[in-house]
């Protein structure tokens, strides 16, 4: 694989806050920036897209060095938290509006801009204004403006957190179906990892300005490297055994109402669909397991119960 | 939200305090006098006041609105309502508008026999002369200008080229009388070649006496239409004589200021009274001083200083009604003829 | 009511004035020099004023505040002291002419003066902070991501600026060249000064036939043509504003200004900076300094201030000096309460829309666009009855709210229009009352558009002259009239003196009005 764009060493330095990251993306490639607010990811867009410059280091696309290339000639989409659509501009306007500066004949922009609002399903809205259009029209349009003027890579800073749920696994999906019919290179800023593992190749953890950890969903949830990394994604139990702390998935534990290694009095139970939470109390701590709703029907809350780990969770501690 | 409301009543309680002042225990008889705002700030009325008002006991209230004109505009709009008594300081270009509007009654004061007939204008003793005659002159700066021009003719010759300010006649006392007396030397029909061959001379037309006299006493040009008494003036300011004045040997323009009684006053024996103490020694040897006029009653005393202001042989003047029926069509045919060309 | 008080001065009058007007050469002549003057004086202030937007809405330096206090002060000064100080520094005989002959060896000097640039000039000198405050307060507000997306599209700087920047502060811009268009569309003493007789502007004819000729028909006939025009052009920005879609502009999270880092940035505001203390600070200074001289001997005293403090002049004001100044903050800060209110209540009554909306923004701006003289004169007909106000300070305060008011509208309405229901909902369902939600969340939504109107409908009170000259009684005697008397006497001394007293209330009253509006946070 290609890297289509490499950070090397990248520094980055505010009075009270300081970021260092170096990754590579690679063509084709969804990479996310995963991390919670404050973390420095949106800057670091900002540094790929050029808005902001770095202190140190070096922004390499297709080989060639960009750090000191202006924005607009860094040939990079970017798609904004809610969308900066010009409020001023149609949305035919604000599709057109990379083309227009390429002073390209109006008959030509005319046609690119139809066949990009029929590729995302907006050739309906094209005369109304942002103001009018819905969450995920906006994000459709926003797309479309984006990736009319073919950018090499394109960058997303939180484009569905303002977005309600159902909406937001709608997008998720049309996203995914975009991202395979362009196969454009895109790093993809979030803060929800559940976002992050259902769209990503790999996955940037971010902490404080940091890198934690860099690699694919199944890396980071199995093989967390760090403590950070073990807390942020997904939920996991410590647990204190003969003086030496095991760190257990919920869905790792198993429960029995007869025999197992730990024993606790179930405390509460977390319907959640097909699978179902169970707070167990243990002597000085609390745990979660994860099972199959149908499974744990016989639990009520007040049982005693005997938990047992999964094979595989002594050689991933 | 506090502090808003705490703003609030901090204003209500300033303003509640300024205006409550009003409120005053039981006055004497107050005389309300309507003048133009140089005449306050000169100081004749501070100079003055006290002994009318321990004479008569009684309470003066001077109040202006501007400059002559304007403050005479405010007792035409208040015709018949105003709340003042007398008015100080109407000129001559102005009499005819005010006799025209029937806003004074007539008093024939005691010394009027002081008062030499000819600024005597008004026959029926409605408006009393009470300064003058003097004349606006050309002031000049005697370190630039050693040889004044001493008449109107020199006035456009090549050597003061772009060296005289000028007011605007259009929105200036002085400026309006600056065309009049042009006209009062080359006639209704002269005055317009007269002012072509003077443009030349003109550095700047400014709206003003007091943006002219600024311009002036930061040298940016060396001579100025303005005050006869302006030299004395100067020298009593830093006993200096540099700046000098003549008047063009074609005769000055005669200006006089006048007061009268208003109609519908409340107070018409106070307001006599005050008619003839304006006459009177007292009021008229602080004129030179403060009002930098001449005193209208003969043999008034006149300071040392104004050996230094000017006086010419003859005044030209033109019947006040003649003023009144032509001056919008001269200032027209001004505007037309000589501003179009300026520059 | 007050509608009343104009068509009582303006009613009597038949077709004929206004024939007058449009067969009289001269007068054509006048109105099209009025337009273009006022045209021409608006763009350039637009231009100079909008890099310092930029500066003052995107950087935090040290004495920020203060520099753009200080670029209000001519907005309140008496024109013949900015003359001055324009006089004693460009003219023939100014300063810079003297430096330059003195050290070019220059034999004639420059004539910056007395011509259509002075005029210009003087006119950006004194309209700058309109456009600084106006545009800079949107700046501030408008989030940075537009220009980040046009950027990343391949829009260059300078397409970035016109195709988005531009676009985006439409309305300010709008709202700041119609203001400044309508006061030089108003002036006249400064361009008379400056520019020279044959540059008469409508105004000049206005005051010419009321006050040369007291012809009050023909005053009141070129005066509703005056205000008519005003009214035609308002009116057609509003209506360019409205083709020109704006829609809901993210307000919430603009960037935090940040500190002058960029060099290059850095160089260009310090070069952008001295050239805005060249041309309109230093007349300023040149009044303080005058302020310290001895009229005629020229040498420093500090007599001019212990002579206002003295009662040598309370018989010449009609009051006593701090009484003076009382007076000024009273009609001030009343002004700037009452004025901020109506602007509040009339910007949330424009949030629907309804037929003739445009016509009646454009009626509601009129105060500015006819000269306070008219004004004056339809109070003095107005209060005179049937019970005569004249005594008390209401009418002053009228006048002075009536001026201020457009400003104030000016600077709310694109705020006020442009914000979503949803915070004031928001803080409702918190359990606030309309009214305290009105000081919990309104206000502080508009903050910043409330310290320009605050800061405006102040130093127009605080400033004006025309208006209240007509309608004072020597106890309510304000600064400006004090100058105004004190320049009749001949007092130039006192006069500086005051005018630099006058110019640091001035100031510290914006920085108090800024900090007021800054702190209210912690209030909820």
């Amino acid at each position: 694989m290609n890297e289509k764009i490499v950070l090397l060493e990248i520094c980055k330095n505010y009075s009270d806050f300081s970021i260092k990251a170096s990754f590579i993306a690679y063509e084709g490639e969804l990479v996310s920036i995963l991390g919670p607010s404050g973390s420095g990811k949106t800057t670091i867009l900002h540094i790929i897209a050029g808005f902001i410059p770095p202190d140190s280091g070096k922004i390499i696309k297709d080989g060639i060095d960009i750090t000191n290339v202006r924005s607009e000639k860094r040939n990079i989409g970017i798609v904004f938290q809610d969308y900066a659509l010009f409020p001023f501009l149609s949305v035919y306007s604000n599709i057109a509006f990379g083309l227009r500066l390429k002073h390209i004949s109006k008959k030509e922009v005319d046609v690119e801009v139809r066949t990009f609002a029929n590729a995302f399903g907006i050739e309906n809205i094209l005369s109304k204004y942002p103001n009018l259009i819905s969450g995920g029209e906006k994000q459709r349009v926003a797309l479309a403006r984006a990736m009319i003027t073919k950018p090499d890579i394109l960058l997303m800073d939180e484009p569905m957190s303002s977005l309600d749920a159902k909406i937001r696994e709608k997008l998720r999906n049309e996203l995914k179906d975009f991202h395979r019919k362009f196969g454009i290179t895109i790093v993809y800023v979030t803060h929800d990892q559940t976002e992050a593992m259902y769209l990503s190749d790999r996955i940037i953890l971010m902490n404080n300005g940091r890198i934690e950890q860099i690699g694919t969903s199944v890396e980071l949830y199995y093989y967390p490297q760090t403590s950070f990394a073990r807390e942020f994604i997904g939920k996991i139990n410590s647990i204190n055994m003969d003086g030496e702390t095991l760190y257990v998935r919920p869905e790792d534990i198993k429960l029995s109402k007869k025999r197992g290694i730990l024993k606790g009095i179930v405390a509460d139970i977390h319907y959640l669909g097909s699978m179902s939470e169970i707070v167990v109390k243990l002597e000085n701590s609390t745990i979660f397991a994860l099972g199959l709703t149908r499974n744990i029907t016989n639990f009520k809350a007040g049982n005693s119960v005997f938990l047992s780990f999964n094979k595989n969770v002594k050689q991933r501690r | 939200m506090k502090k808003i409301v705490l703003v609030v009543l901090v204003t209500f309680l300033v303003f509640g305090s300024f205006v409550g002042c009003q409120k005053k225990e039981a006055m004497p008889e107050t005389l309300m006098i309507y003048t133009y705002d140089s005449f306050i700030s000169y100081g004749v009325p501070e100079a003055t006041n006290q002994i009318f008002e321990s004479k008569y006991n009684c309470k003066i209230n001077f109040i202006s609105f501007g400059d002559s004109k304007e403050t005479l505009n405010r007792l035409i709009l208040e015709k018949g309502s105003s709340q003042a008594d007398i008015f100080v300081g109407v000129n001559i270009d102005d009499l005819s508008k005010v006799l025209d509007n029937d806003l004074f009654i007539s008093y024939k004061p005691k010394l009027i026999d002081k008062i030499p007939s000819e600024y005597i204008l008004d026959e029926g003793y409605r408006l009393i002369p009470f300064d003058g005659p003097d004349s606006i002159a050309i002031l000049y700066d005697s370190e630039k200008i050693q040889n004044p021009p001493k008449s109107f003719e020199d006035l456009v010759k090549p050597e003061y080229a772009k060296k005289l300010i000028l007011e605007d006649p259009r929105t200036s006392g002085p400026g309006m009388s600056f065309l009049l007396w042009t006209i009062a030397v080359y006639g209704g029909n002269g005055f317009v070649d007269y002012w072509e061959k003077l443009n030349p001379t003109i550095f700047h037309i400014y709206p003003g006496w007091d943006s002219a006299f600024t311009a002036f006493s930061n040298g940016e040009a060396p001579m100025m239409i303005s005050y006869d008494t302006d030299p004395a003036y100067f020298y009593t300011e830093d006993k200096s004589t540099r700046y000098k004045a003549i008047i063009p040997k074609e005769g000055g323009w005669m200006y006089l200021e006048f007061a009268g009684i208003i109609k519908g006053t409340e107070h018409e024996k106070l307001a006599q009274n005050y008619i003839d103490f304006m006459l009177s020694e007292d009021f008229q040897k602080e004129i030179p001083g403060h009002q930098w006029m001449f005193p209208v009653v003969k043999d008034t005393p006149l300071p040392d200083y104004f050996v230094y202001a000017v006086k010419p042989d003859k005044y030209l003047t033109m019947p006040y009604q003649e003023i009144a029926k032509n001056y919008e069509n001269w200032l027209k045919i001004w505007i037309e003829k000589i501003v179009s060309q300026l520059f | 009511m007050l509608k009343e008080a104009f068509t009582t001065s303006t009613g009597s009058f038949t077709l004929n004035e206004f024939k007058k007007i449009f067969n009289d050469l001269y007068n054509l002549r006048v109105v099209t020099f009025t337009f273009k003057e006022a045209f021409i004086s608006a763009f350039f202030t637009l231009i100079v004023g909008l890099p310092g937007a930029y500066i003052i809405s995107h950087y935090k330096f040290k004495g920020k505040s203060f520099l753009v206090s200080l670029t209000t002060v001519p907005f309140i000064l008496p024109s013949l002291l900015v003359a001055l100080g324009f006089i004693i520094l460009f003219g023939d005989n100014g300063f810079l002419n003297k430096f330059l002959m003195d050290v070019f060896h220059f034999k004639q000097p420059f004539h910056i003066l007395y011509s259509f640039a002075a005029i210009i000039l003087v006119h950006t000198f004194y309209n700058f902070p309109v456009v600084l405050r106006i545009i800079g307060a949107a700046w501030a507000g408008v989030s940075d991501k537009y220009e980040f997306a046009a950027k990343s599209l391949g829009a260059k700087p300078l397409e970035v600026f016109f195709k988005v920047t531009v676009p985006l502060l439409l309305p300010a811009i709008i709202s700041s060249f119609s203001l400044v268009f309508l006061f030089c569309f108003l002036s006249f003493s400064i361009i008379l000064i400056i520019g020279g007789a044959r540059f008469a502007t409508i105004e000049v004819s206005i005051y010419t036939y009321y006050n040369m000729f007291s012809d009050f028909k023909m005053g009141s006939a070129l005066a509703t043509f005056q205000a008519l025009f005003s009214l035609l052009v308002i009116y057609t920005y509003l209506k360019v504003s409205d083709i020109v879609k704006t829609g809901d502009i993210e307000k919430s999270i603009a960037p935090a200004p940040s500190i002058l880092s960029n060099k290059k940035t850095l160089f260009f505001s310090l070069i952008y900076l001295g050239l805005i203390f060249f041309l309109i600070i230093a007349p300023i200074l040149v009044v303080i300094v005058y302020a310290f001289l001895d009229p005629f001997s020229s040498k420093f005293t500090l007599e001019n201030f212990a002579k206002l403090f003295g009662t040598d002049y309370t018989y010449l004001l009609g009051t006593s000096f701090l009484r003076v100044i009382l007076n000024s903050f009273a009609f001030a800060l009343f002004t700037l309460l009452l004025s901020n209110l109506f602007a509040l209540l009339g910007s949330y009554g424009l949030k629907t829309n309804f037929k003739g909306k445009n016509l009646f923004v454009s009626i509601l701006m009129l105060p500015l666009a006819i000269s306070p003289i008219t004004i004056a004169l339809s109070f003095i007909i107005f209060f005179r009855s049937p019970i005569n106000l004249m005594n008390t300070p209401i009418p002053i305060l009228i006048a002075h709210t009536l001026l201020a008011f457009p400003f104030s509208l000016r600077a709310l309405l694109p705020a006020v229009q442009s914000t979503s229901d949803s915070f004031v909902f928001a803080s409702r369902s918190l359990g606030y009352s309309r009214v305290k939600s009105f000081f919990a969340v309104d206000l502080n939504l508009f903050k910043n558009v409330l310290i320009t109107s605050s800061i405006f409908s102040f130093a127009i009170s605080f400033g004006e002259f025309g208006a209240t000259f007509m309608l004072y009684m020597p106890r309510f005697t304000t600064i400006p009239i004090a100058l105004y008397r004190f320049l009749s006497g001949r007092h130039y001394g006192e006069a500086s003196a005051l005018g630099s007293i006058f110019a640091v209330i001035n100031i510290i009253s914006f920085i108090l009005i800024e900090k007021f509006h800054r702190g209210r946070e912690n209030i909820i």
